[in-house]
């Protein structure tokens, strides 16, 4: 497939939810101001749905994948990952919910520098009491299924970034993981290997993860059932199915 | 690997001389001029500046990293310094302001001595010219006087001292001083004797004090003091109690002022009229008698040898060679060190070599702590330069070549080196100043070494100019590189230096064992260092071993080993430090045991257990049972437990003779029968602690051996009863005697030597004898039964007893209080001295030495490992904040940073303490071969508490200060915008 083609639209029906956001809000205070990062969002993804997140700079973005990736509690609403509801858990318990249920992917790939590709993937695995011979095998399918094995051994330092980025993916839903969270995974490499990895995220959501994209690029948005519009915090539009890029990038400017 | 970098190599010319189209020479003519040298240092100067604003507690580390050895350093320089007089303090200690001379009677007959007055005498003189000096001819000191000044220039004036000493008592306490009785209406001699307060003593019954006298006696002026002989009385304790001599009452007019450049040092204790306790012909009498005996050691404690001052004409180094050849010493503002003779340079050449061996271990120390400092703050400059590595690319983008990045982080350890040094002199000034104003005695006088401390601020600016040189060179490969990061690049490649660091430390450690073979001491020392330098070099090896088999290992394990090895920079020269330090020490400490083993094993009593000997000092006589039964009952009132005294019998000393020596041939071995000591044997040194306080053979029935420690008591209790001596096994001859010869020197009556009381005799005399086997103390190598001795006319006395005080030894305070308790009757009280010489050594010595030095090495050991330890874990886990957060987004818990960080800590720990203990057992093991290459038994002991001390301790505390300290929340994933 000519990678710069736009794939077919998803029109299956997706699971159950495997991400629930209500009426969530997340406020900072800066000195004596108040900024509110989030506001009463709403949104639920379903296993087997991508949903794209679009805004401009300083939108909220992050912080709801911070807060869909239980990295971050809402200082109002409830965010329900995996069943869990973050906010009643302490540091620990949201460390214990990312390691099994969500796997975030960067734009610049975060892999640990010391430990190899299979090792990184192995990561949530060990630290989740794995065995590291059962973590590595379980590694190595994930490298299988990203179509990346020959880099098991390889460290961060010895690949390119297309290959991080696939170790990152193939990390992200190691084991029993469910929920991908992508912030700009492609923010970092170029054109033909920014979709070759799409292409690899969208065929991990169509084994059956849930995932959620925050990117600016509408062509990636493309690649996600539906899209989500942020600004100020708040969701301004959402699109229902899959759209076009040009539908997106009209519907991403004109609010 | 291939080093593939994000920016292209421009493309290799086709010809020879060609210089590539795109390359920056194309366009400049031809030349490659790099950056101004100016500019650069400009640059890297604000660049340094800015840095220690941005990273304050890194500026810190480094900063209190270079400090600290130039704070020691220049402390230690301004002690050394200024705790030896300088040459002109030693002359106006001596002369005072006016005088041009100092002169001493030391000997009857020629000395040597070296300018600063320090003298051996010419036991090589003939008795003829012995017997010329004006020293022997002069039988007054004024005669004496007027012989002197016939050898001093012409003009010369003499200015009489006469010094004593005496115990000075107040109602508030008592002191030993050094006194001087001398004129202070003589400008000269005021001169010498300055006040600070008060009027000059020249009425009867003045005195002046030094400060620290006036303070001991807490007197001040007007008061009143004791003064009287010191025999028999310092030893009491109670700094009181009878004297032969009437005392003397004297009232405090002045107080002494310190001389010049000084705080503490006085010309005398204090300062009396002339004449006032002893006239100044009697001391010059007593003097006389004891020189013309040959030894001046032998006079009173309280009397010393007369000195004057001289004024006039200078005294040169002719006159002064004329004095000595009188048995006169002379110390002269015209004769300084450097102009010692070629002779008495040659005479005094073992204090040159002395200074120069100190001088070379503390080069050899000061080297190593150089060394550790540089490799300690090596880690931080490492991170430093890893931080601004965008930095560099930017500059490296705007033209900035490989000498300007390489000058950016290495003006960086300048500069924080000239603050740390500049910063450690100041301090140390301040520390000694500080010293000076609470313990001036402990400092003559404040001499700034300029020299030594001008290389010590060099040394500090070199360790952080020398830590900064390995990652100044690393970021110089920016230059090349572009901004961005360079990907493919193996950072677990070994090199090539920790290959050559290995075979070099294998090398030096063969050099060590060949050294210790032939034993050369400056193989030795060279292989040490070799091997020191060798070991830090493959630390880098170490680490990427630990790595490549940390594969199978938990992840906080993994992680570590990798980190460190990622971060190598960072982590070997810690490492290193910690292998340097704990390799040399483990050598020392290996070194220290199997020392204090060999000794404890090759400990020969000589003395039973629990006994006490008790003797009489020479001059005291033999002990009379009036003596003996004073003893026992002093003893009782000590030990209620105590046996009788068993007296000893020795061969008698005649009245016409000062010396006497029992020799036995071939090798006439020295016969010390009642040799005890009070403290442990050192059989390679072959000789004891304590001296002889009797020499003679021991006359007995056998009754004394299990109280002397003897081998086979009843084996030599048998031989005595025969009628033979009893001798070691090695000293019997094979017909069943043994010979001995009797060295005698007769005593010289006549003090203008006409009488020389004959010449030596040599008495041979050949004992039916018995050897019995068995180690026997040293030197006690005869007992001769009393038949033998009476039919061979040998004369004894008893000249000190065995007490079994079947119980435990007193403390030693309270054995000298036993032995200033009892008054002998034999003796005046001139020649009683102080009481009793009271000996034990029948336990193996307690090696509190070898003890504390060994706990000292392992807090070192401990101190060293934790501090280098814990620089690379705060500054890993600084730079692993990246890593945490990702981990934390993947979701590792918050302990999980704890978790890395005590990981980190013991694995810096634990790498540096194995290989450091593997190359201190090396060095171990060579120390004690050393030694045993000089033909001693040395064993090899491995102190296993202080290693395991260092073994457990060192990871135990780092680990736990790293759990203690690391914060447990992770940081978040900073998304790159």
């Amino acid at each position: 497939m000519n990678p710069t083609t736009f794939r077919p639209v998803n029109t299956k029906v997706h699971g159950t939810p495997v991400l629930r956001i209500n009426a969530a809000s997340r406020y900072y205070r800066d000195g004596d101001a108040e900024i509110r990062a989030l506001d009463e969002i709403n949104l639920t993804v379903h296993a087997g749905e991508f949903v794209a997140v679009m805004g401009p700079s300083g939108s909220g973005k992050s912080t709801l994948l911070s807060l869909a990736g239980a990295l971050d509690t809402p200082t109002r609403g409830e965010v329900v990952l995996a069943g869990a509801n973050i906010s009643a858990l302490n540091a620990t318990g949201r460390a214990a919910v990312r390691r099994r249920h969500a796997g975030f992917v960067f734009q610049d790939y975060n892999l640990v520098p010391a430990l190899t590709a299979a090792e990184n993937i192995a990561l949530p695995l060990e630290l989740d009491g794995m065995s590291v011979r059962q973590a590595r095998r379980a590694a190595r399918a994930a490298l299988i299924d990203v179509d990346a094995v020959e880099l098991t051994d390889r460290f961060p330092d010895q690949m390119s970034g297309g290959q991080r980025q696939r170790v990152a993916i193939a990390r992200a839903l190691v084991g029993e993981r469910s929920l991908l969270l992508a912030d700009e995974p492609t923010g970092a490499l170029d054109t033909n290997t920014g979709e070759t990895i799409m292409r690899v995220l969208r065929a991990r959501i169509d084994a059956g993860a849930a995932g959620i994209l925050v990117t600016h690029d509408a062509r990636h948005a493309a690649w996600a059932d539906r899209t989500v519009f942020l600004r100020d915090g708040r969701v301004t539009d959402e699109t229902g199915t899959a759209a076009a890029p040009d539908d997106l990038l009209l519907r991403g400017t004109a609010r | 690997m291939t080093n593939n970098v994000m920016t292209p190599e421009p493309p290799a010319p086709s010809h020879p001389g060609e210089i590539a189209s795109n390359s920056p020479e194309s366009n400049l003519g031809g030349k490659s001029p790099r950056t101004s040298l100016t500019g650069r240092w400009r640059f890297a100067l604000r660049y340094s500046a800015a840095q220690i604003r941005r990273a304050k507690g890194r500026t810190t580390l480094i900063v209190v990293m270079v400090m600290l050895p130039v704070l020691a350093g220049t402390f230690l320089a301004l002690i050394l310094a200024g705790a030896e007089p300088t040459w002109q303090i030693t002359l106006d200690t001596r002369l005072g302001a006016t005088a041009t001379a100092q002169v001493q009677s030391a000997a009857i007959g020629p000395l040597m001595q070296a300018p600063d007055g320090e003298y051996i005498g010419n036991h090589e003189v003939d008795e003829t010219t012995l017997a010329q000096s004006f020293a022997a001819t002069s039988t007054t000191i004024t005669e004496y006087e007027q012989n002197m000044l016939k050898t001093l220039p012409t003009g010369s004036k003499l200015h009489r001292e006469v010094p004593l000493r005496q115990l000075a008592s107040s109602e508030s306490g008592s002191a030993t001083i050094a006194v001087v009785q001398t004129d202070l209406s003589d400008p000269v001699l005021a001169d010498k004797f300055r006040l600070s307060a008060g009027v000059a003593p020249i009425g009867p019954e003045q005195i002046a004090l030094s400060p620290k006298t006036a303070q001991d006696l807490d007197v001040w002026l007007g008061d009143t003091i004791t003064l009287s002989d010191t025999d028999a009385q310092v030893a009491r304790g109670d700094g009181r109690g009878t004297s032969s001599t009437a005392a003397n009452y004297p009232t405090v007019t002045g107080i002494l002022a310190p001389v010049a450049g000084t705080r503490a040092s006085f010309a005398a204790e204090a300062v009396l009229p002339a004449d006032t306790v002893i006239p100044a012909d009697e001391l010059f009498s007593r003097w006389h008698e004891a020189a013309a005996q040959g030894d001046v050691t032998m006079m009173s404690y309280d009397l010393t040898a007369p000195t004057w001052l001289i004024s006039g004409q200078p005294v040169s180094a002719t006159d002064v060679a004329a004095l000595n050849s009188n048995g006169v010493i002379a110390v002269s503002r015209a004769v300084d060190p450097s102009m010692a003779t070629p002779e008495a340079r040659g005479a005094f050449e073992w204090r040159e070599q002395n200074k120069r061996a100190e001088n070379a271990w503390l080069a050899l120390v000061l080297l190593i702590g150089l060394l550790q400092a540089t490799l300690m703050a090596g880690p931080a400059f490492a991170v430093g330069a890893k931080r601004s590595e965008r930095d560099l690319k930017i500059m490296a983008t705007q033209g900035a070549d490989r000498a300007a990045l390489t000058t950016a982080t290495l003006g960086h350890g300048v500069t924080l080196g000239v603050i740390g040094s500049v910063a450690g002199i100041v301090l140390g000034f301040g520390a000694v100043l500080a010293m000076w104003q609470l313990q001036p005695r402990l400092i003559v006088s404040l001499q700034p070494p300029l020299l030594q401390l001008v290389l010590i601020l060099l040394a500090g600016v070199a360790i952080a100019t020398v830590a900064a040189w390995l990652p100044a060179r690393g970021a110089a490969k920016h230059y090349s590189s572009g901004v961005d990061e360079p990907f493919n690049r193996d950072k677990y490649a070994i090199g090539r230096l920790p290959w050559f660091g290995l075979t070099m430390a294998a090398v030096a450690a063969v050099g060590a064992i060949v050294a210790a073979g032939i034993s050369s001491r400056n193989l030795l020392l060279v292989s040490i260092v070799a091997l020191e330098v060798g070991l830090i070099m493959a630390t880098g090896l170490l680490l990427q071993l630990f790595a490549a088999a940390s594969k199978s290992l938990p992840l906080s394990w993994r992680y570590a080993a990798r980190d460190a090895v990622r971060h190598r920079s960072r982590t070997v020269p810690a490492t290193a430090a910690i292998i340097a330090s704990v390799a040399g020490l483990t050598g020392a400490l290996i070194y220290n045991s199997s020392d204090a083993q060999f000794r404890s094993e090759n400990f020969v009593p000589s003395l039973a257990s629990q006994v006490l000997a008790i003797s009489a000092y020479e001059e005291a006589g033999p002990l009379t049972s009036t003596d003996i039964d004073a003893i026992a009952t002093a003893v009782r009132e000590l030990a209620p437990d105590a046996s009788d005294p068993v007296p000893v019998a020795v061969t008698t000393i005649g009245d016409d003779t000062i010396m006497e020596w029992w020799q036995i041939p071939p090798d006439n071995e020295y016969v010390e029968t009642v040799t005890y000591s009070s403290q442990q044997h050192y059989p390679y040194w072959d000789w004891a602690l304590d001296g002889v306080v009797a020499a003679g053979a021991i006359v007995d029935d056998g009754k004394v051996a299990e109280l002397l420690a003897l081998p086979n008591p009843e084996d030599i209790r048998s031989v005595l009863a025969q009628g033979r001596a009893a001798v070691p096994a090695t000293f019997a001859r094979g017909d069943g005697t043994a010979q001995f010869q009797i060295w005698e020197r007769p005593r010289i009556e006549s003090e203008d030597f006409s009488d020389d009381g004959g010449a030596d005799t040599d008495v041979e005399y050949t004992l039916p004898a018995t050897g019995v086997e068995g180690q026997w103390p040293d030197r006690t190598n005869v007992i001769i039964p009393p038949s033998l001795a009476a039919e061979h006319g040998l004369e004894t006395q008893i000249r000190s007893v065995l007490i079994d005080l079947n119980g435990p030894l007193p403390s030693a305070s309270k054995l000298n209080l036993l032995a200033t308790s009892v008054e002998l009757e034999g003796a005046s009280a001139e020649q009683r001295q102080s009481g009793v010489v009271i000996m034990t050594g029948g336990e193996v010595p307690n090696d509190d030495y070898a003890n504390q030095f060994g706990w000292i090495v392992v807090l070192i050991a401990v101190l060293l490992t934790l501090a280098a330890t814990g620089i690379v874990t705060v500054l890993a886990v600084t730079e692993s904040r990246r890593d945490m957060s990702i981990m934390s987004a993947v979701g590792a818990a918050p302990r999980t940073r704890k978790l890395i960080a005590t990981t980190q800590a013991t694995f810096t720990a634990v790498s540096g303490l194995l290989l450091g203990l593997v190359g201190g057992a090396v060095l171990g093991v060579v120390l004690v071969a050393m030694e045993r290459a000089r033909g001693t038994d040395w064993p090899v002991v491995v102190p296993w508490l202080n290693l395991a001390v260092i073994v457990v301790v060192v990871p135990v505390v780092a680990a736990g200060l790293a759990a203690l300290l690391t914060r447990a929340r992770m940081p978040q994933v900073q998304r790159a915008e």
